[in-house]
């Protein structure tokens, strides 16, 4: 609550006025209610009794003045938070930080300068707005009018870069000569800081307090947190949320979205009291991370809590192959060396050839692979044609298959052999590396002065082999030849990938000649270009409050090198390059200051945090609201408005309730709510039939899986709950291990959604056990009503090929041994899917026969037979019952008791 | 209240009012009890059409009165057939002209006026049914008779708008005997009115005062500051608490209504106070009996 001021306070005198309204609203009673009576010959009888006019009752009085009074102020114009009217001639100057760090807070900028316009502009004086962020083009520093600078600060926006204090003490300077005509008069100067120091603070604070009284303001509480990148981890790119103080604790979250803009992830981040750093690491999935577009601190419009990614920090997907022996020593393995110098950049994936091929890998390393299948061979040439990037190390099984014949896929013919430098009969020493040619992909790396080559394989000298070599021995022999192949590129390097042959994959280098390696390969992560001195076009630039805009026609390419350089006016931070994979030039890097601005000798104040509100609009409505009282009032004194008990209630209501008239609106829960019947079957295990809509089958399925769940109860370890009726159409149907399944005649297709249900219930192990139960009136397929019912439904459903149950089956093994699996009747044969794969256990997904199981299992609420069994009485029931178990057991367990389908042969041969 | 439809819608509330009474008959005691259609014999020979006695064949008399079939039984003898001599009696209706019975204090119930039109009407029936004769009071003409009768004292009730003036009844020429029904607020001065009755009671009339009521002008509902307009006089009335003086407003309306009581007893008149809040019916009854009530009728 700030000051309450008035703009007009002389009208506050008309409240003296208000005793004499006291006696003006006294002395006019409420006009009477008219009435037509015709009995006036008794009213005349009664005159006598009539009373003075009537006074005012007093609440009503009180009401009315309060309303007058109420006029009265909002006539005054109060005003909240309303600015201190200023003092002294000088100018007015502001010194705007409109650097990154003040977009968060930009408004309460915003509105002071506004306020310091509105201040000079009454007392007129001048106004100089300088601003700290450096600009391409600095508008000129003049003095302006009220007019222009309240213009000026409805225009001005922060930059997206740190403010400069040492350009804008020279500016500073430049404003001299208009205030040299009241030199007498100190300037009085406010300066609109960020909050951050940088390296000319206390001088700066130094140079204003020369000329005038300087009021540093600050946020009030304290900076927005920054997002600082951190070295990538190892499971995805790590950033910091810094903040200035640790006063208070900080909720937010952190928030990673991909190019497209769609979010990635969201992480809540909380920073306890006293705490200014907290870690977070963007854990995705290696194809999600390379989608990485940009993360921030939600809700921030700081571009400080922006971090763009850049495409370089993408990590490629590398398929290694290594030699077939197996190693006992990491150290001898060329791939543990391969996956220490590429782990920050790649992951790595270490399985056939065909297999890597197949996947998306970018890049395939062939760690001294010589023989290869011919099937890989193509594949392999096709996947590099299509852009990979194949890089094939040298090493003895390479040699030693050149030695017969160039082995295929490799950028240069090779010499059989090897060279070996150093040795006790060979007159060479040891060779170090050249300086890498212009051509190749490594140009521009520091070829180390430390790493020898003292072993490698040859290349067959020629004009080829020459051009070909993207590193070259300090003698001219090739180290890394290449060659292009379709969109993608063969490597050799003629080393091993341990360092038995050199010390290359010791070295740094080595790192990254491979880093710039698996950028060559377009498949995959989009590969940064290589070419250090391209200048890349600006693709998209932040702006002051963080977001993405496209860039000017003036704005600047960049070099890669520049881009690391820090955010300034020529070098915008926003993305630069192809949009497939753009180079990243963040505001805040690894070595952004973050520290809060500390000077000394300066008047300190806090942005004003509430706008100056005029309350007259208020204080009008209030007199509004007051006059409707009144009004109500009025007539009800009048006797013109009769309340009832309703009236009044309906008016108190109404009152009452219009803040609650607008509910909150929150957003709906992605996943539906799980209903109470699939919640029940999750906690008790059910077994479940299709609700058919004939009442008299479905009540005989109840009877039938009830009489099953309670047979299986008694004997198995499984103890289901009451057996459950389902809907495939609108039931979840995957707390359901089984389902029973009648198929009525007439039975209609089931719809869309019921056969995308049915088909996910059998892909994700459900058993259906389809029963027609018509086993003694079918002769063919499709031959009875019951059969056709089935066709339609079946015909819909990717259905899984289908044989005979034998006796060899899982289901007549998985807890009684059975020959068949006899249901009411048993004649025509039960079919199941046959065992083409292995998935959910082999367990069949669906089970179709017309032995009306249903008819035997089912028994009334005292166990009692429902249905007559067809042949062999009470003992084919028995049976009925342990195929039932049987089927439920396999639904259960899958293939676990297949084994016992081995059984004899396994007895036999234990009693040999 | 000229236009047609509610002239109509009169005439209809009439005829279901009179419905549920027999035919009424301003009679002697002996038809009292079994309200019959008919004239009211006279128990002498006279022009009527009851048989009353057979006498001897006088010199002059016509010879159309000769009962020749009684002649016939006996020789030499002439009979001369005589009827009861038959008179219809005359019931004069007035009902008050003035402004003041333009009122109804709900638009649900009827005005007084509505509800004076309709009984006025509705006993118009009855009477006209019996076969009596019914005037206006006030008016030159002579008194209607038959069906036609209660059509035209609709039509002449309408004709007499609001009269201020009249709200006392006038005088006029009545035949002995006659019986006269007021339909009134009577808030008027209870003087004028019994010296209105006196005289017509000195002619020999008997009759029924009939106040009509609005419920509030009984119960006098009224709150708060009201000013009262009368509809007669334009005069104006302010009460502050309206409210407090109901009670005193009741107490003065009863004893302006026992005035009234009294008056209409002095002469052996019969008062009725109605309510338009009550059916007509209510008040058709209480007239039907007072009309009817032989203790009350004396040749």
């Amino acid at each position: 609550m700030g000051a309450l001021s008035f703009t007009s306070p002389l009208i506050l005198a008309a409240l003296i006025a208000l005793p004499l309204v006291w006696f003006l609203l006294r002395a006019t009673p409420p006009s009477p209610k008219q009435a037509r009576f015709p009995a006036f010959i008794i009213l005349r009888q009664l005159t006598a009794k009539e009373e003075t006019p009537d006074r005012t009752p007093w609440p009503l009085l009180l009401l009315r003045l309060l309303l007058v009074a109420i006029v009265i102020t909002g006539l005054a114009g109060p005003v909240l938070n309303a600015p201190p009217t200023a003092s002294g001639g000088g100018p007015v100057a502001l010194i705007v930080d409109d650097s990154w760090a003040a977009a968060t807070n930009w408004n309460a900028r915003r509105d002071e300068m506004r306020r310091v316009s509105a201040e000079a502009a009454q007392s007129d004086r001048p106004v100089f707005i300088l601003t700290t962020a450096p600009k391409r083009m600095p508008a000129p520093l003049e003095p302006l009018t009220a007019q222009e600078a309240r213009a000026m600060a409805d225009t001005l926006t922060p930059q997206p870069w740190a403010s400069d204090r040492a350009g804008a003490m020279e500016a500073l300077a430049a404003l001299d000569q208009y205030a040299a005509n009241n030199e007498n008069q100190r300037w009085d100067i406010r300066w609109l800081s960020d909050g951050l120091a940088s390296g000319d603070d206390q001088a700066f604070a130094d140079a204003l307090r020369q000329r005038g009284d300087v009021v540093l303001l600050t946020d009030p509480d304290g900076h927005a947190p920054i997002l600082r990148p951190l070295a990538p981890a190892n499971a995805g790119p790590a950033f910091r949320i810094e903040r200035l103080s640790g006063n208070d604790a900080w909720e937010g979250a952190f928030a990673a979205s991909a190019r497209d803009g769609r979010e990635l992830m969201r992480i809540d981040v909380t920073m306890e009291e006293g705490q200014t750093t907290s870690d977070v690491t963007a854990q995705l999935p290696l194809a999600l991370r390379n989608e990485l577009g940009a993360v921030r601190i939600e809700g921030s419009v700081s571009p400080g809590a922006v971090q763009l990614i850049d495409a370089r920090t993408r990590r490629a997907l590398i398929g290694l192959v290594g030699e077939a022996r197996p190693v006992r020593n990491n150290l001898l393995d060329g791939a543990h060396y391969l996956r220490k110098s590429l782990n920050p950049y790649a992951e790595f994936l270490t399985d056939r050839l065909g297999a890597i091929v197949a996947s998306d890998a970018s890049v395939i390393i062939l760690d001294d692979v010589a023989a290869m299948r011919a099937g890989d061979i193509d594949a392999l040439s096709a996947w590099v044609k299509k852009g990979g990037v194949l890089i094939r190390f040298a090493g003895p099984v390479l040699a030693e298959a050149a030695q017969d014949r160039t082995p295929p896929l490799l950028p240069v013919k090779l010499r059989g052999g090897g060279r070996a430098f150093g040795g006790a009969l060979t007159w060479e020493t040891p060779q170090r590396l050249d300086a890498f040619p212009a051509n190749s992909p490594f140009a521009g790396l520091t070829p180390p002065d430390d790493v020898f080559i003292r072993q490698q394989i040859l290349a067959q000298p020629g004009g080829e082999t020459t051009t070909r070599s993207w590193a070259r021995l300090e003698d001219g022999t090739p180290l890394v030849t290449a060659e292009r192949f379709g969109a993608g590129v063969i490597v050799l390097f003629h080393v091993t990938a341990t360092p038995q042959w050199s010390d290359l994959p010791v070295s740094g280098v080595f790192g990254e000649m491979l880093r710039r390696l698996i950028f060559l390969s377009t498949l995959g992560p989009e590969s940064a270009d290589g070419e250090t001195a391209a200048r890349q076009p600006p693709l998209r630039l932040l702006d002051g409050f963080a977001r993405l805009e496209r860039p000017g026609d003036t704005d600047p390419a960049l070099t890669p090198a520049e881009l690391d350089d820090p955010a300034g006016p020529n070098r915008r931070p926003g993305f630069y390059g192809a949009p497939e994979a753009p180079l990243a030039l963040n505001v805040i890097t690894t070595e952004t200051a973050f520290a809060p601005l500390k000077v000394t000798g300066v008047t300190r104040a806090a942005y004003v945090g509430e706008p100056p509100r005029r309350l007259g609009p208020f204080l009008f409505a209030a007199a509004l609201a007051l006059l409707l009282i009144d009004g109500l009032a009025t007539l009800v004194l009048a006797g013109k408005l009769r309340l009832g008990r309703i009236g009044t209630a309906a008016i108190i209501a109404l009152i009452a309730l219009t803040p609650l008239a607008a509910p909150d609106a929150r957003a709906q829960p992605l996943d539906p709510e799980i209903d109470a019947k699939t919640m029940a079957t999750t906690l008790t295990t059910r077994l479940a039939f299709v609700e058919t809509g004939d009442p008299a089958m479905d009540k005989l399925s109840e009877q039938a899986l009830a009489g099953l769940s309670r047979e299986l109860y008694r004997r198995t370890a499984l103890e289901p709950g009451p057996p459950v009726g389902v809907n495939p159409e609108t039931d979840d149907l995957s707390v359901y291990p089984f389902l029973y399944w009648p198929v009525v005649a007439g039975a209609a297709a089931p719809s869309e959604t019921a056969l995308a249900n049915i088909e996910n219930f059998m892909r994700f192990g459900g058993l259906i056990l389809f029963d027609t139960r018509d086993d003694e009136r079918a002769i063919g397929a499709g031959s009875t009503p019951e059969a056709a019912a089935l066709q339609r439904i079946l015909s819909q459903l990717n259905t899984p090929p289908l044989i005979a149950v034998d006796a060899t089956h899982v289901l007549t093994r998985s807890f009684y041994l059975l020959n068949d699996l006899p249901g009411r009747l048993d004649n025509n044969p039960v079919w199941v899917a046959a065992q083409t794969s292995g998935a959910n256990d082999s367990v069949t997904p669906l089970i179709i026969g017309g032995r009306d199981w249903a008819g035997a299992w089912a028994s009334d609420f005292l166990g009692r037979p429902v249905k007559p069994m067809g042949q062999g009485g009470e003992r084919a029931r028995e049976f009925a019952y342990r195929a039932g178990v049987n089927i439920v057991m396999v639904a259960f367990t899958g293939n676990y008791k297949s084994d016992q389908v081995h059984t004899p042969i396994l007895l036999e041969r234990l009693g040999k | 209240m000229t236009d047609p439809q509610s002239a109509i819608a009169v005439r209809r509330q009439a005829e279901e009012a009179a419905a549920f009474f027999p035919a009424l008959l301003v009679e002697a005691a002996r038809i009292a009890q079994t309200v019959a259609a008919g004239l009211h014999g006279r128990r002498r020979a006279g022009p009527g059409e009851t048989f009353w006695q057979h006498r001897a064949y006088a010199f002059g008399d016509p010879v159309s009165s000769i009962d020749w079939r009684q002649s016939a039984r006996v020789a030499d003898r002439l009979y001369v057939r005589e009827n009861e001599w038959e008179a219809a009696a005359a019931v004069y209706l007035w009902r008050d002209p003035s402004r003041s019975l333009d009122y109804a204090s709900t638009k649900m119930a009827p005005t007084k006026r509505q509800r004076a039109d309709v009984l006025a009407v509705a006993l118009a029936i009855l009477l006209s049914q019996a076969g009596e004769r019914i005037g206006l009071l006030g008016e030159g003409r002579r008194p209607f008779h038959g069906r036609a009768a209660p059509s035209r004292i609709l039509e002449a009730l309408h004709i007499a708008q609001f009269n201020d003036a009249a709200s006392s009844p006038a005088l006029a020429e009545l035949t002995p005997g006659a019986r006269v029904v007021m339909i009134s607020d009577f808030f008027t001065d209870p003087g004028a009115i019994e010296t209105s009755v006196a005289t017509l009671a000195a002619a020999g009339a008997r009759g029924v005062l009939v106040q009509i009521c609005d419920p509030a002008e009984e119960d006098f509902p009224f709150h708060g500051r009201v000013e009262f307009h009368d509809l007669e006089s334009k005069d104006r009335l302010v009460f502050g608490e309206t409210g407090a003086l109901a009670k005193d407003y009741r107490a003065k309306f009863q004893a302006h209504r026992d005035a009234l009581a009294t008056l209409a007893g002095k002469a052996g008149w019969t008062f009725i106070s109605h309510r338009t809040d009550r059916p007509a019916q209510t008040a058709l009854l209480a007239l039907f009996s007072a009309l009817g009530d032989a203790r009350r009728w004396t040749q």
